[in-house]
């Protein structure tokens, strides 16, 4: 599998990354190299083999359902230089 | 050339909060009714370093919820992340649990156009995490010029379970019915409270439609609709929309279209469909849920409605419309159950539950649970009557003024001036004038004067003392037949 130049680039559009000319022809190069190593697993046999997510045999833990408030809300807001009351702004983002 | 004919192919997503007192990955509040970014902290705020925690309570609400709709529950299931930019979304990704859902596989029943019962396919209730709520106008309520929005964050992690059809509706109005039907469904099960004001469950549809020249139309996403009148709307306009171009010899473009209620348009969606990239959770290893944990939710689930009404008809005698009306919300089932357990006629109950009962919590807004009559005592109501101790029209005045002032049937029937033990008064005038009306040829013989020897006055009055039962008194009884034959 490759990757061409624009899915390259649309990909670091979504990672929020301004790439250059010369930077996306390294990421490329970048990526296709990495994708080849994958492209190598393709010689082994996966027949009854269950895709691979977690390198533990973990349970997802799980919480009580009891409200325990955070107290420093302030301190949310004092991370955000848009704020407008109790409210975060963001520029206007039309959807009707 | 035979005229075209289309078949709609719809599909519905629907979203409803699961009924918890925290989020899905935090431990703050889900108060709706909280001040703007009240119920906040680092994990709902995506801040660097905060870990989600999965809500127990959520997982089981989601289990009765599926359970409502026939799923089965999957013992292992997973959590993705589902990446879009958007400042609704603070981690910049959305925790779902996408393709991998905690039930699946069930199916609600509607009635489709002949009115036969038809089976809707529900494929899965998955698990996720709402978004923020976004306003899109000034802080001063205006909207035009506005150049800022604001962003509510209260909302952001509050657990959602999403439904999703097979594409098995065909109408606006089947489509309707399932959502209904879903909607008291998950609420029987305690599963969501399904509060559509509260923005507590939204409805998506995917809408194409099927060509009699073998054309078939492609699949459009129709989003935004937060109403039962929204959703028929929204798929009426889509149906007729692509009907015509469909008619025109055109192609409908597989899309997104933004449902808009106040124009009563489809249009489609400016805002650009990235790339939807789903990963593996890492931070949430798989959900397992166990035989035991399955056992534990399934003893929780009550009857659900269909089955209910299905007793009130069969083992009740009532009728079905009565018994749909009933179950039509849990609380008014219970009440209803509750007045046959201490004793009311099925039948009477019923009644009495869906004319009295439903029209004063309708004329005062008030829910059933805060309903001044408890079933226990309109039991009581309708044994009296049917003892005929009470008339209907006694019942009603003592149930209409014990709806209004906090009281004991006893003291009401007494304040009221009814004679307890004995048929007088209205009583009274009410059997004498249902004992007229069934026997016309006897009234209109002793009106033209040929009961010389009152044998025919006698025969009625025979009748209204059996019918009181003998608690009437004779003098009285023949007072008031007397006056009702002179009228
Ligand atoms: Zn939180």
């Amino acid at each position: 599998m490759k990757l061409s130049r624009e899915e390259v680039n649309d990909i670091a559009l979504e990672s929020r990354l301004l790439l250059t000319e010369k930077e996306l022809d390294g990421a490329v190069k970048y990526i296709n190299n990495f994708l080849d190593i994958l492209d190598s697993f393709k010689e082994l046999d996966l027949t009854n083999v269950e895709p691979f997510s977690f390198a533990e045999a973990l349970e997802c833990p799980l919480r009580e359902d009891k409200v325990k408030a955070f107290t420093n809300t302030q301190g949310i807001f004092n991370e955000s230089e848009h704020v407008d009351g109790s409210y975060f702004k963001v520029p206007r983002i039309m959807e009707d | 050339m035979s005229e075209l004919t289309f078949t709609p192919v719809i599909g519905i997503e629907i979203h409803i909060r699961l009924k918890t007192d925290t989020k899905i990955f935090c431990a703050c509040s889900t108060d709706t009714d909280a001040p703007a970014n009240t119920n906040i902290c680092p994990v709902c705020m995506g801040l660097p370093g905060s870990l989600p925690r999965l809500n127990h309570n959520v997982v089981e609400k989601g289990m009765l919820a599926g359970m409502a709709l026939h799923c089965t529950v999957q013992p292992r299931s997973l959590f993705f992340r589902k990446s879009y930019f958007y400042p609704d979304l603070p981690k910049g990704h959305q925790i779902s649990q996408c393709d991998l859902p905690v039930v699946a596989d069930g199916y609600i029943e509607v009635h489709d156009a002949e009115g036969k019962l038809k089976k809707i396919r529900v494929n899965h209730l998955h698990l996720e995490e709402d978004a923020a709520a976004m306003h899109h106008s000034a802080s001063d309520g205006r909207l035009e010029g506005a150049s800022t929005s604001y962003v509510d964050y209260n909302r952001a992690g509050m657990p959602l379970g999403e439904i999703v059809s097979e594409p098995d509706i065909s109408s606006s109005a089947e489509a309707v019915e399932y959502a209904m039907n879903l909607q008291r469904r998950v609420r029987y099960a305690g599963a969501s409270d399904a509060d559509l004001d509260k923005g507590m469950m939204r409805f998506d549809a995917n809408v194409s439609l099927k060509c009699s020249d073998g054309r078939w139309g492609r699949k459009v996403e129709v989003k935004n609709m937060n109403s039962f009148r929204a959703l028929e709307r929204a798929i009426e306009f889509e149906i007729k929309r692509q009907k015509k171009i469909l008619q025109s010899g055109g192609e409908v473009l597989q899309e997104t279209r933004h449902w808009n209620d106040a124009k009563g348009v489809t249009s489609a969606s400016r805002v650009k469909e990235f790339y939807r990239k789903f990963i593996v959770e890492p931070d949430l290893p798989p959900l397992i849920v166990n035989q035991e944990w399955i056992d534990r939710v399934t003893a929780m689930m009550p009857e659900m409605p269909d089955v209910r009404a299905n007793r009130y008809v069969h083992d009740m005698g009532l009728t079905q419309e009565a018994a749909d009306i009933l179950t039509d919300d849990k609380a008014t089932a219970d009440y209803f159950e509750a007045c046959v357990k201490a004793g009311a006629n099925p039948v009477r109950a019923a009644n009495w539950v869906r004319t009295e009962v439903l029209r004063v919590l309708n004329e005062t807004q008030k829910k059933i649970s805060e309903f001044r009559v408890k079933p226990e005592v309109l039991a009581e109501i309708v044994r009296r009557v049917d003892d005929r101790k009470l008339s209907t029209t006694q019942a009603k005045e003592v149930f209409d003024y014990m709806c209004a002032n906090d009281c004991v049937l006893d003291d009401v029937v007494k304040k009221l001036g009814i004679t307890e033990g004995g048929v007088a008064g209205n009583a009274l005038a009410e059997i004498i004038s249902n004992v007229i009306k069934a026997n016309p040829d006897v009234l209109a013989e002793i009106q033209s004067g040929k009961d010389t020897k009152g044998k025919k006055f006698k025969f009625l009055q025979g009748l209204v003392m059996k019918e009181s039962k003998g608690q009437a008194k004779p003098q009285e009884v023949v007072e008031a037949l007397t006056a009702a034959l002179k009228k």
